[in-house]
This record gives C-alpha cells, structure tokens and sequence, in this order.
C-alpha cells in the first residue's frame, strides 16, 4: 500500500505515469508496504493470463528473491526508478523515505534491487545518475543503501507511519516491527545484498523484462517467499 | 478489466476521482468484465482482518451477489455512482454501456445494484433529473435498469469490443439468459457458469 498523501500522475507518454506526494512526507515515514492485497503470482499464473492482463503484470509487477511476481493493488505499483530514489528498502515489506519529500516531489525507487534481468538505460535526470541500470548494480552498491536505509530508520519511530497497520510481515519484518512497537529504532537491518535473485548475472537470461528473470530457474531456489522491498 | 479508452480524473474533493472516456464508447460496449486480477475477497478471507480494514473495504471494494467483496485491480474500482447510470450489468461478470458514451462523459453505476449494505447509504448529489436523493441498499434497482441493459445486450455484436478477450463465450450466454430472471435464480445461474 502506497503512503495516503500521494496520487498518481501522467508524466509523458515516454515515461508513463508516476506517484507525487500531495503533502510534506517526513524522513523515515514508511512510504510504502506491502499488503495482504498486494497479488504473489507465480511465473506459471502470469503465464496463464489473458495477453492483455500479462502485458501489465509484466509492465508494472517487480520480481522477488523467489521469482514471484509481485502486482501492487495500488498506484505504488506505478513508481518510477530514480539513481537518487526518495525511498530505500527495508526487510521484505517496508520502503523508507531517505529524505524529506516536498509536496508534488514525484516518488522515486530504486529498481536495482528488483531482480531485472536487463538493464535499462536512465535519463532520471539526478546527480550521479548512472546511464544504465542493471542486475550487477545491486552487488557494487548495496554498502551505501544500507547506509541510507540505517539512516532513515533512525527516524521511524518518530514520525507518523500511516502504514503499518496494514502491513503483511515477512520472516525478516518481525525484528523491525518489534523495535517500533517498543517506540526504538535499535535494529540491525536486513541486508539489500538479501534481495537478490540468485543465478542471474546481466545478459545471462533470454527474453524481455522481468518475464525472463521470473521463467529462468534459480541456481538456489529458496525455501520462503520473499517480497522485494520496492513497488515498480 | 475497466474499457481502454478511459482514464481516471479528479471530479472534486467531495467526490474524489472518477472514471471518464477518451474516445467515444458505443451503447452495447463492454465497459468493464471481471478478469483474473481482480479479487474475490470472500468472508473466509476477510475475517482474519482488523477494524483498521472497515474504510478501506468500503472505498474500494463492492459486493457481489455472492456475498463477496470485489477488489478490482484498476479504474474499474473508481467508478462513481450516478442514478442515471452509463453502465450496468455488474452482476454478470462484466459491464455494458446503457448509453452512448462521449468523450469526457463519466461511466457510472446505479449503485443500488451492487448489493450495498444498510450502513453504505449515502446522500446523492449526481445532479441526474432522476437523482434519489439517497442511495441506499435497494431490490429493485436491477429491475429499474433491465429495459436498457437488454437493448444494449442486443446491440453488442454490432460495436467494437476490445474487451472480448476477457469474456468467454459461456459466461456471454449465461449473462445474456440470466438477465431478467428474478436475483436468486440469476445467482444460481451465473454461479454455475
Ligand atoms: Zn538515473
Ligand atoms: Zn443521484
């Protein structure tokens, strides 16, 4: 579920659409989480639906450690990748503000961590942008996000969280969810590193988007199911 | 699935967003049919949520006539009221236009046939010369809409149907039967299908 103060907006025909706070979001307000409405759809599932429905599962779904697909219910699954996202994730379920967002500031993740199978280019437009966007950012980058997520964190516990009654935990949400019970933010983070899809390196997968990394088989299939932490 | 040449825009605050054409939608068109991303949300799977739940539920699902909840996964859940609907048909899986829709034009549905709760009744202001005054949980709503939802049954193999991919031929023809039988007997037809 996306934060109540943002909407969804037409940008361009090139980008699509994209999501804008509509009011002041604090540093360390969750600014997404998943659901129990968000749909987990197998490859087979998506593979079964009608050409028109797979089309959007594939444009607007992100894919988990476990090669689900995940289909936010809500505009969170129209938010745009950014090389300065204004949200970091957090365990299986959480997506943290790592700064504070002005009203109609557009709402921005990183979709490196999204198990793509290709990369993209960017034209985000941010500073230190990288051009491209690819499966291998995630092995060389995951140190500063971290950092980012531990810092916002910080500040959860001291901003309103809109969201997290109607957060669905996953394994690794509970520690998080325990410490701001207890009104603390005295905990150590899920690794971003945790995210990722094993068996698949950039160009390694045939076919288009996120359908080929969820088809091709993992090297080391995992036992739970695991959400990402970003809505696409 | 809600018809593609639609978008969502904001009405008012009052209001809030609303589901409009982008091109001009002929009467018999399939505005909306309920397609494998939509959620069947059934009291087994409703119970085990909490009261912070309640608002949510009544903003963006509706009851079936099965005693479900419909979570549908686009525009088609931000479709307003109105008591001189474009749309109607809910109860068949999927939707027609009562009317020639124009661009710019609103689909809307006579929520009196979405099986409203008694608590779900609210003050009207669609504005329609037909306009109730107050909607709220209403058995012969269905009955009001059947003259148009049978012409415009009638008139669906003559227009564009970009949304046929989603409706299987037998749930057509169930539709197509059960629309004037009295509501428990359409809902034990259409369950069937
Ligand atoms: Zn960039
Ligand atoms: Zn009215």
């Amino acid at each position: 579920m996306i934060h109540p103060h943002t909407e969804l907006k037409f940008i361009s025909s090139s980008v699509g659409h994209g999501v804008f706070a509509t009011a002041f979001i604090p540093k360390g307000t969750f600014l997404w989480v998943l659901d129990p409405f968000d749909r987990i759809l197998t490859a087979d599932e998506v593979r079964a639906l009608p050409p028109m429905l797979k089309t959007a599962v594939e444009r607007w779904a992100y894919v988990d450690p476990t090669g689900h697909f995940v289909f936010c219910w809500d505009h969170g699954r129209y938010m745009n990748h950014s090389c300065r996202p204004t949200s970091r994730g957090i365990g299986d379920a959480f997506e943290i503000a790592v700064r504070d967002i002005q009203p109609g500031e557009e709402l921005s993740c990183e979709y490196g961590i999204l198990n793509i199978a290709k990369s993209f280019p960017c034209a985000c437009g941010q500073p230190g942008c990288r051009g491209s966007v690819g499966p291998g950012d995630l092995e060389r980058l995951f140190p500063i996000w971290d950092a980012e997520a531990q810092d916002a964190f910080q500040h959860a516990a001291s901003v309103a969280q809109p969201l997290l009654p109607f957060v669905k935990a996953g394994p690794r949400d509970h520690a998080i969810l325990e410490v701001l019970a207890k009104g603390s933010t005295e905990a150590e983070l899920p690794s971003h590193r945790d995210y990722r899809r094993e068996g698949v390196t950039d160009g390694t997968v045939e076919g288009e988007g996120l359908w080929a990394i969820a088809a091709a088989p993992a090297r080391r299939p995992r036992a739970t199911r695991r959400a990402g932490a970003a809505a696409r | 699935m809600i018809h593609p040449d639609t978008e969502v825009r904001r009405v008012d605050d009052v209001v809030g967003v609303g589901v409009f054409a982008t091109a001009f939608i002929p009467r018999g068109t399939l505005t909306w049919a309920l397609d494998p991303l939509d959620q069947l949300l059934t009291p087994e799977r409703l119970a085990p949520l909490g009261p912070q739940w309640d608002a949510w539920l009544d903003h963006h699902t509706y009851h079936d006539p099965a005693g479900n909840r419909v979570l549908c996964w686009d525009a088609g859940r931000s479709m307003n009221h109105s008591c001189r609907p474009t749309c109607g048909g809910s109860d068949l899986g999927f939707e027609v236009a009562l009317v020639d829709i124009h661009p710019g034009e609103q689909l809307t549905n006579d929520y009196g046939t979405l099986h409203l709760e008694a608590s779900e009744g609210f003050t009207c202001r669609c504005g329609a010369v037909e306009c109730r005054g107050v909607v709220a949980p209403d058995g012969s709503a269905w009955q009001r809409w059947l003259p148009e939802l049978r012409d415009a049954l009638a008139s669906m193999t003559t227009v564009p149907q970009p949304l046929a991919p989603l409706v299987t031929p037998a749930v057509l023809r169930a539709g197509r039967r059960a629309v004037g039988l009295p509501a428990t007997e359409r809902r034990r037809r259409l369950h069937a299908v």
